[in-house]
């Protein structure tokens, strides 16, 4: 642990000025708080609100309520990565939490990457995982505001390469 | 009672049908009096008793019916069927007399394809499958209500299908002579059935005829999921009876000819009885045509099917055809006219409406309305359609009256203008605007009803695919709550629903007016539901209706605006993409291709995609072709782990296509049961993969020594004898003197033979085969013999971890002795379930070659005896898995004792189906192994009586049902190799091992509270214990 340990709060401040103040072991599911908590002197650290550039009040809020609840949860290690890939199961805890319009979702997804959560960024790209699965890809250009991009041609001859796939 | 004469007359019934047939041929039912009748009632009744014990012995007063004893739930059952709906009530009357009930035992084959037409039949309970001849395809499976042989019957033709029934099965019969008999004297309904039998053959001819050309046998999904359906019937007895009356009522207007009367007949009541005739008449311009003419039609349909995405008609295109679907779904599509900039414009989805079961689509330009298609259609599922085509409406032109076709054309204009040329689009909800147009004509009309053309979404569905098929799920099964469910529902909405059914005909016109009314109440009540109305609404009132097809780019201009769009979106950026692409499937990977370029890019180059490729699950899909020209192109050197376990169809050429591409990095490759691939591919695909380190070959049949020793492979060794003295082991015959046979000719290698002459003698040290490959799994490969047991010995023996022996009956106690001298330190996990010939000599070698085994299966080995049992408890102590199901001189109390002595780790101990274990055997394991989690001791007599002195109640409890043992394999540690242990276990013949599922749905209550953290647990502290406790093969559903 670090020298820090000393320290019990955190105050986070989002890009639009709001200081929202955690429990330490509620950040610290961040890993990019946790190093930076680390590495930082404690005076820069305690009492001062640590600047979260990318992420507004809204976002941030909801990322910390996250972590609020899995406060507790065991960490989690590179080897369970080829297991947790196979499933798109999403506990049901994270499922209601996940149902928010889709630009939340997108912000949150990319908050918690910027943030190193990995959990959360998982449970992020779940949830986007059973948005793609099954849609057409003129739904998904739509979803993902994606302007289709292909030649007439080109979708002829992707549409022939699909057609194994799209035969269920 | 009637109950005490039912065993008796029952076994009639149960005999063959063909036996059946031949007993009542005689004479008519009526003279064969009243025993018959007695065998009649107590046939249902014993079914019932089979079926439903739950049902009352005793018919209830009510249901006593004026056929004497013909129970009234089956006469009216009988008289919901389609054909019979309309019927008068003589030939109902007449017909029941002649039907026989007759049982069918679950597997029984009903009819047989090609054999001579004697009968027909309904099924009444049950369910059973149209198949091919074979009974390996499986078309279509009928539920209670469908009928089936009438085609035979009515044209004398041989059975076009065979049918099997799945379950047990009662079922209704007529004789072809009692319905020759009867049939004259009723000119209209013989017409009306020769007709409908007439269109049907028609179809199933067509169908046939494309699926030979196809190929393939279109899986019927919609008859599967109404017969389940189906499967929720029985039990709600005050129900049937409201149903009953209904249909009882509506019985009394025998007009002849009605059977054409959509208010009678199966779409009203959302039985769903889909034939030709109703289907066409769904399409209110053909509503009103006289039989006559619907029966060319009928005549002239022609079944299609399309796959998903698949475009059924484009835009602008010409086209007559018009299509009604039977089944799936599609949607309407219209592309904008802004070619200019060769972009399509994003489309939101909510717009695009969509059509199902029952609507139909196309009728615009085929009445000529509209140059071309107004709208492009598309499948989203696999999509039936019975096709119309312009030739027949052509020829329907010239047939029928003009003032006809003027009322018709009339029809399709006025919803073409009202609805602005969107009579394509008509979605469920769209519908109303039809109504209105439909309306005046209906006064003129026989008795149709505009209600027909809503199709409720609970409406099974119902498949064309053949002549069963087609009267697929007609169940009028009064106990079927589903069908009461939405007779209820249809009810609550319609407070004229049960008025049309009391209505004489006189009555026509007032009724639909009333139903008019309904039908719009109803779109009211369904509109909320679907927000493609709510969006598709304002849409329309947009561009109110010109008749042009230009105001169609200006709508949908206004309707892009509308749409949210949403510029400021966030993107996910590359990495977060790639992320969630690792959640999905490959198919659905190849699909998003089709995205956009970007995204193309991404999912064909990220190497972080593809890295665990399971294709077991398409394994009907993967072909060689699906390889070489989709799977093998896009996957690229990506996997690390490759599973195409059970693609069966894949042969060499597949095969190399894949290796080629995909094999490089591959760690672990399984391709169990992918039978069709030779020897020498599977060789070059692990020359290719250097890196392997697991394989799975099970049921693999090409599989052989020379294989095995190649890929596992060997270091040449230094000179001055380098010319092939590794690969010598591997042929040395089965006994431990493999160091001592290095200077035997290599003869009998043949593949390293090769290869030692090809290369010129490898220089000292080079490495031949996989040197990382530790897991193996063989089972199955019956051409494994005790020389790959030598060689795994000589050059594996430090590096396996774990081997599935699984029926390798060519494996003698000679392969375990080439064991003993080596020390096979990592081998953790070893399967030789099913190895029947070892002998307590294999054992003895065994557990001096791998003493630091955790996992040992030795189920079936028969061969065995205690002392086996007692080695392994001396010689294995870190054993923490135990399976001896079914070795029945190995395990007594006498080995249990030294187990409980001796295997402090154990968690699992299976001694299933052991005859001689006792109380005290169990209790002194119970005792003695402080970490056991689960004991299977199914199928052991002699436990009787401690299991009923409460034993297990003592100990844990009860394991109820599918058998979770492995769940304790896949807790153990050894996270990679458990894998390979469960697939091991999976091919074990004793159903308690072969339930994968088990694993998944059976997170063992025990499994975090166990993982003791000191291995002297105190006794107090000890966790329940898992029983598995199953009395026979047969409990173990």
């Amino acid at each position: 642990m670090s020298e820090n340990a000393g320290i019990a709060k955190l105050i986070l401040e989002s890009n639009d000025g709001a200081k929202i103040e955690i429990d330490r072991q509620v950040g610290e599911r961040s890993v990019l708080i946790k190093n930076l908590i680390e590495d930082l002197p404690e005076d820069e650290v305690s009492g001062q609100p640590i600047p979260i550039h990318n992420v507004n009040e809204a976002v941030l809020r909801k990322v910390i309520e996250w972590c609020e609840h899995h406060r507790n949860d065991p960490p989690t290690t590179d080897d369970d990565a080829d297991t947790r890939k196979k499933t798109t199961d999403i506990e049901e805890w994270d499922q209601k939490f996940m149902q928010v319009d889709q630009e939340m979702l997108f912000e949150i997804i990319l908050a918690a990457n910027f943030l190193d959560i990995k959990p959360l960024l998982d449970v992020g790209c779940k949830t986007v995982a059973n948005m793609i699965k099954g849609k057409s890809p003129e739904d998904i250009r739509k979803t993902f505001n994606i302007t289709n991009d292909f030649t007439a041609e080109e979708e002829e001859q992707i549409r022939r390469e699909n057609e194994w796939a799209e035969d269920r | 009672m009637r109950r005490s004469r039912s065993p008796s007359s029952a076994s009639t019934p149960y005999r063959a049908l063909a036996h059946h047939l031949a007993h009542h041929g005689s004479g008519s039912g009526n003279q064969s009096g009243q025993q018959a009748l007695d065998s009649v009632s107590s046939v249902i009744r014993s079914f019932n008793l089979e079926t439903n014990p739950a049902r009352p012995m005793r018919p209830s007063p009510l249901t006593a019916s004026t056929i004497p004893d013909m129970p009234l739930d089956l006469v009216d059952r009988i008289r919901s069927f389609p054909l019979f709906l309309a019927a008068p009530e003589e030939f109902i009357n007449t017909i029941v007399t002649r039907l026989k009930p007759v049982v069918c035992l679950a597997h029984e084959q009903i009819l047989t394809e090609g054999d001579e037409a004697r009968a027909m039949y309904w099924l009444v309970r049950g369910v059973v499958a149209v198949t091919s001849r074979d009974g390996e395809a499986v078309y279509a499976e009928l539920k209670p209500g469908a009928f089936f042989g009438e085609i035979g019957v009515l044209m004398d033709i041989p059975r076009t299908a065979t049918i099997i029934a799945r379950t047990k099965c009662m079922l209704v019969v007529l004789k072809k002579e009692d319905l020759q008999a009867e049939l004259p004297k009723y000119p209209d309904m013989e017409k009306a059935i020769r007709q409908e039998a007439q269109e049907r053959l028609n179809i199933l001819m067509k169908k046939q005829q494309e699926r030979r050309q196809a190929a393939t046998i279109p899986h019927s999904n919609g008859s599967r999921a109404a017969r389940e359906a189906g499967e929720v019937n029985m039990g709600e007895r005050g129900v049937i009876k409201e149903g009953t009356a209904i249909r009882s009522k509506k019985r009394k207007s025998p007009s002849p000819g009605a059977v054409e009367d959509l208010a009678i007949s199966g779409s009203v009541l959302g039985s769903g009885y889909v034939n030709i005739r109703e289907t066409l008449k769904e399409l209110p311009l053909f509503s009103k045509l006289p039989a006559d003419i619907l029966h060319f039609l009928g005549l002239s349909a022609e079944p299609k099917s399309y796959p998903p995405f698949t475009d059924i008609i484009r835009q602008g295109s010409p086209g007559q055809d018009i299509y009604f679907i039977v089944r799936g779904e599609a949607e309407v599509i219209r592309e904008t006219a802004d070619d200019d900039s060769r972009k399509r414009i994003t489309r939101s989805s909510s717009l695009r409406p969509r059509l199902r079961q029952g609507q139909y689509f196309g009728e615009v330009s085929s009445l000529g309305l509209s140059e071309g298609r107004t709208a492009t259609v598309r499948s989203i599922t696999a999509v039936e359609c019975l096709v119309i085509g312009g030739k027949a409406l052509e020829e329907l032109w010239q047939r029928c009256p003009p003032e006809i076709r003027l009322q018709v054309e009339e029809t399709a204009r006025n919803r073409f203008q009202k609805s602005d040329g969107d009579v394509e689009m008509v979605d469920i909800d769209a519908k109303p605007a039809t109504q209105d147009t439909v309306e005046p004509f209906i006064s003129t009309n026989e008795a149709v009803l505009p209600q027909v053309i809503f199709t409720t979404p609970s409406k099974p569905a119902s498949p064309t695919k053949d002549e069963s098929s087609l009267h697929q799920p007609s169940d009028p099964d009064p106990y079927l709550s589903v069908d009461m469910e939405n007779l209820r529902s249809r009810r609550r909405n319609s407070l004229a629903s049960p008025g049309p059914a009391l209505q004489q005909q006189s009555h026509l016109e007032k009724n639909t007016a009333v139903l008019a009314t309904t039908n719009v109440n109803r779109s009211a009540i369904k509109a909320p539901a679907s927000f493609t109305s709510l969006l598709a609404s304002p849409f329309v009132a947009a561009a109110p209706g010109l008749d042009d097809p230009v105001p169609k780019r200006a709508r949908t201009v206004v309707h892009l605006s509308s749409t949210p769009v949403t510029e400021a979106k966030p993107a996910l950026p590359d990495d977060v993409l790639i992320l969630v692409f690792q959640y999905l499937d490959i198919v659905e990977l190849i699909r998003l291709r089709q995205v956009c370029s970007h995204w193309r890019r991404l999912l064909q180059e990220s190497p972080k995609l593809c890295r665990h490729v399971d294709l077991s699950h398409l394994n009907g899909r993967v072909t060689d072709w699906s390889l070489v020209n989709i799977l093998a192109p896009f996957i690229g050197n990506r996997p690390v782990e490759m599973d195409i376990s059970n693609c069966f169809h894949i042969t060499d050429e597949g095969f190399a296509a894949l290796w080629r591409n995909c094999g490089k990095n591959v760690k672990s490759w399984k391709m169990r049961s992918v039978w069709d691939v030779s020897a020498s591919q599977i060789l070059e695909m692990s020359d290719n993969a250097k890196g392997l380190e697991e394989v799975d070959w099970s049921n693999c049949r090409k599989v052989g020594d020379n294989l095995l020793a190649r890929v596992v492979g060997w270091v040449v060794p230094e000179p001055p004898r380098p010319r092939d003295s590794g690969r010598n082991v591997v042929i040395t015959s089965s006994n431990a003197r493999n160091r001592s046979q290095r200077g035997q000719p290599p003869q009998k290698i043949g593949v390293s033979q090769k290869a030692g002459k090809d290369q010129t003698m490898p220089s000292p040290g080079t490495v031949i085969g996989c040197p990382n490959l530790r897991r193996l799994n063989l089972s199955y490969c019956k051409h494994i013999t005790d020389r790959s047991m030598a060689h795994l010995a000589a050059h594996a023996s430090n590096r396996l971890e774990a081997l599935s022996l699984t029926r390798c009956t060519s494996i003698t106690d000679a392969g375990f002795q080439s064991w003993s001298p080596f020390r096979f330190r990592a081998l953790t996990q070893l399967c030789l379930a099913d190895c029947t010939y070892l002998s307590d000599n294999s054992i003895t070698a065994l557990v001096n070659a791998a003493k630091n085994l955790t996992h040992l299966d030795l189920s079936f080995c028969c061969a065995l005896s205690d002392t086996a049992t007692q080695v392994v408890a001396l010689g294995l102590p870190l054993l923490r898995e135990l399976r001896l199901a079914f070795c029945g001189s190995a395990v007594s109390d006498a080995s249990l004792g030294c187990i409980a002595l001796h295997l402090h780790e154990l968690h699992g101990l299976s001694v299933r189906g052991c005859v001689r274990v006792t109380g005290t055997g169990v209790e002194n394991v119970l005792e003695g192994c402080g970490h056991l989690e689960w004991l299977d001791i199914s199928q052991c007599k002699n436990l009787s009586g401690w299991l009923a002195g409460g034993g297990v109640a003592r100990w844990g409890f009860e394991y109820q049902y599918k058998a979770g043992p492995q769940v304790n394999t896949a807790q153990s540690n050894l996270s990679g190799k458990t894998k390979m242990g469960a697939i091991a276990l999976k091919s074990l013949p004793p159903p308690a091992y072969s339930r994968p599922p088990a694993r998944a749905l059976a997170p063992s209550p025990l499994a975090k509270a166990t993982s003791p953290p000191s291995r002297i647990a105190a006794r107090p502290e000890r966790k329940p214990i898992r029983f598995i406790v199953q009395k026979s093969m047969d409990h173990l559903r």
